[in-house]
């Protein structure tokens, strides 16, 4: 991984960190459907599985959803499934910024990423990095990739059934 | 663990396993009892065949694998020779493990331990600093990696007993076994490839939680509801409902299915009668020998139509094979291997990837719901002390299946697998002439 090499913009480093503080803050208060419309039409999340990189049409993966697939997840969740009929409750913690391209029309970022859930009297933390790809638009910016490589990927999960 | 039924004096001498096995209920104990777990080590996972891997994982000379039969690590490898030994992952000297990786390719293993190296056949190559050992009737010969005395495999699937005799691999899957081929033959050439990963999920319970839940017909509509209803997909819920023509059945020797082929050939035949439908069975047809063969094949679309468990600790359900490793009696990990289809187009197994995700793993649509429900099902059987809660009922649809071939069915609800896991498993774990039978 190579980071840019040339001096980055503040105001660019600041309206990156707004907009994934956002992202993150929807996820922590449920608030879904706003968190969609952050992808762009295109925009993927994934969650690659023992591995943090592969081809994952030949390896599986934890999560590999497009953004229908994604509001899918979206409607189980608000459904209350039995794994969370006792709704897990998240701390998202973000932190080491980088920018690590931007070629005008995409940044890609990475950051490290915790995710803290509590689920009645479990309390669990899954640490790890993301890489953002962010696409600006009129609308301003939309996650094109959301690739968050938990360093536990490889170990016995009892759950990840909430929106990690 | 106390037995509080009347006239059970097994208090003294604990729980034997025919006191806990009615014929349409067990007891509680068998799900809590630590020496019975040790029973079923012992008698059960390191008697009988357990699956410990797929050859494409160890396709090439030097390739291994490491695997657990019942709680003894053991290493899987193909040797230059190109058998595949499965070994302790013990080391003779001091019984370190020997072997660190999930996978990988070596001709050696070695102990860093002292030093002790191995052949990727057992052999020891020779102790470090041997000198000390001269005249002290040391044999190297002695001290290979013991080996698993049998290993055999069937459609790629590697299995090994530690038992050196009984019945031979294919007589032990028996009816499971032509479950396994319609599975595999749906793969143009015929074989699968288990190289994509896989998901990890574990439990506090035990292991027979999820070897009986992989054949249970009766949970679906309610543990799944949510993944039925959100995509949108209800139909599924016909396949597991009353008026499903579904069957459940108990294959012999443990193994346990649900057919729900019954339901998915409507579906399936209209997809058949496309143009691309067509040449898929023209194809098929051309290596299985006959286009009803074929269509069979690609009617029950793998796994897609059936879910199969491999008694004790093996299901096939959808694109994958499913490995339950129990590690205590109330603890239990599970491996999700999903498979490919050697010759289908890269599009066809990723969507086969793609479409195994939307359900399992810790993130799918349904499994964290079925560990969910182990998770309750721990916490209510600490209840103990009033009558009948000593049991758990497996009563649904008893005496009413009927006798095809040597297999069981009943309902594709009815609780016909698992009555037929826990009459193998008393078998097994009280065989006809010992003691209390």
């Amino acid at each position: 991984m190579t980071v840019i090499d040339t001096p980055v913009d503040r105001s660019i480093v600041h309206e990156v960190e707004q907009f994934i503080f956002n992202e993150l803050l929807l996820l922590d208060e449920f608030k879904y459907h706003e968190w969609l419309d952050l992808f762009a039409e295109d925009g993927l999340f994934w969650l690659p599985a023992n591995l943090d990189d592969y081809d994952p049409a030949k390896h599986t993966s934890i999560i590999y959803n497009d953004k229908a697939q994604l509001a899918l997840r979206i409607k189980r969740l608000e459904m209350g499934r039995v794994v969370q009929e006792i709704r897990s409750r998240l701390a998202h913690q973000v932190s080491n910024l980088l920018i690590l391209e931007d070629d005008g029309d995409e940044i890609t970022v990475r950051v490290v990423l915790t995710v803290f859930e509590v689920q009645r009297l479990r309390k669990s933390m899954y640490p790890g990095h993301c890489i953002y790809k962010l696409r600006r638009t009129d609308d301003g910016l939309k996650i094109v990739l959301k690739k968050q490589c938990l360093i536990d990927n490889d170990t016995y999960y009892q759950h990840l059934a909430f929106m990690v | 663990m106390s037995i509080s039924e009347p006239g059970l004096a097994v208090q003294a001498r604990g729980p034997l396993p025919s006191d806990l096995v009615r014929p349409e209920r067990i007891h509680r104990s068998i799900y809590l009892d630590e020496d019975l777990f040790k029973a079923e080590m012992e008698k059960i996972f390191y008697t009988t065949w357990i699956y410990v891997g797929h050859e494409s994982e160890v396709a090439k000379p030097g390739d291994y694998k490491t695997a657990h039969i019942g709680l003894q690590p053991v290493i899987l490898a193909r040797h230059e020779d190109n058998e595949i030994y499965v070994m302790l992952n013990r080391c003779t000297h001091r019984g370190a493990t020997v072997c660190q990786e999930a996978t990988g390719n070596s001709s050696y293993f070695r102990c860093e331990y002292h030093g002790w190296m191995f052949k990727n056949d057992g052999q020891l190559v020779n102790p470090t600093f041997s000198e000390r050992y001269e005249d002290t009737g040391f044999d190297k010969a002695d001290y290979g990696l013991p080996r698993a005395p049998r290993v055999d495999s069937y459609r790629g699937m590697i299995f090994a007993s530690l038992k050196p005799e009984g019945e031979s691999l294919v007589d032990f899957l028996g009816n499971a076994a032509p479950f396994i081929d319609l599975a595999f033959d749906l793969a143009p050439e015929g074989t699968v490839s288990v190289n994509s990963g896989n998901h990890k999920y574990s439990y506090d319970g035990n292991w027979k939680f999820q070897s009986e839940n992989g054949v249970d017909g009766y949970h679906p509509n309610f543990t799944h509801k949510a993944f039925f209803e959100a995509t949108g997909i209800a139909a599924a819920m016909n396949i597991f409902g009353p008026k499903s023509e579904g069957r459940a059945g108990a294959l012999g020797n443990g193994h346990g299915i649900l057919d729900s082929r019954p339901m998915m050939r409507e579906f399936g035949k209209l997809a058949l009668m496309s143009p691309q439908g067509q040449r898929n069975v023209e194809s098929l047809a051309e290596r299985l020998g006959s286009k009803e063969k074929a269509e069979e094949v690609l009617l029950s679309g793998g796994t897609g139509g059936f879910n199969l468990l491999i008694y004790p600790n093996i299901l096939m359900i959808g694109n994958q094979i499913r490995v339950v490793n129990p590690r205590k009696v109330l603890e239990t990990d599970v491996d999700i291997y999903p498979y490919l289809l050697d010759g289908a187009t890269d599009e066809q197994n990723e969507g086969r990837l793609r479409s195994h995700e939307e359900f399992y793993g810790a993130a799918g649509g349904g499994g964290p719901d079925d560990v969910e429900m182990f998770r309750r099902v721990f916490s209510g059987l600490n209840c103990e002390g009033f009558p009948g809660v000593d049991w758990l009922d497996l009563s649904r649809g008893f005496n009413r299946s009927v006798v095809e071939d040597g297999v069981e069915w009943g309902h594709v609800t009815d609780e016909v697998p698992q009555r037929g896991f826990y009459s193998k498993w008393l078998e097994d774990m009280e065989p006809a002439g010992s003691e209390g039978s």
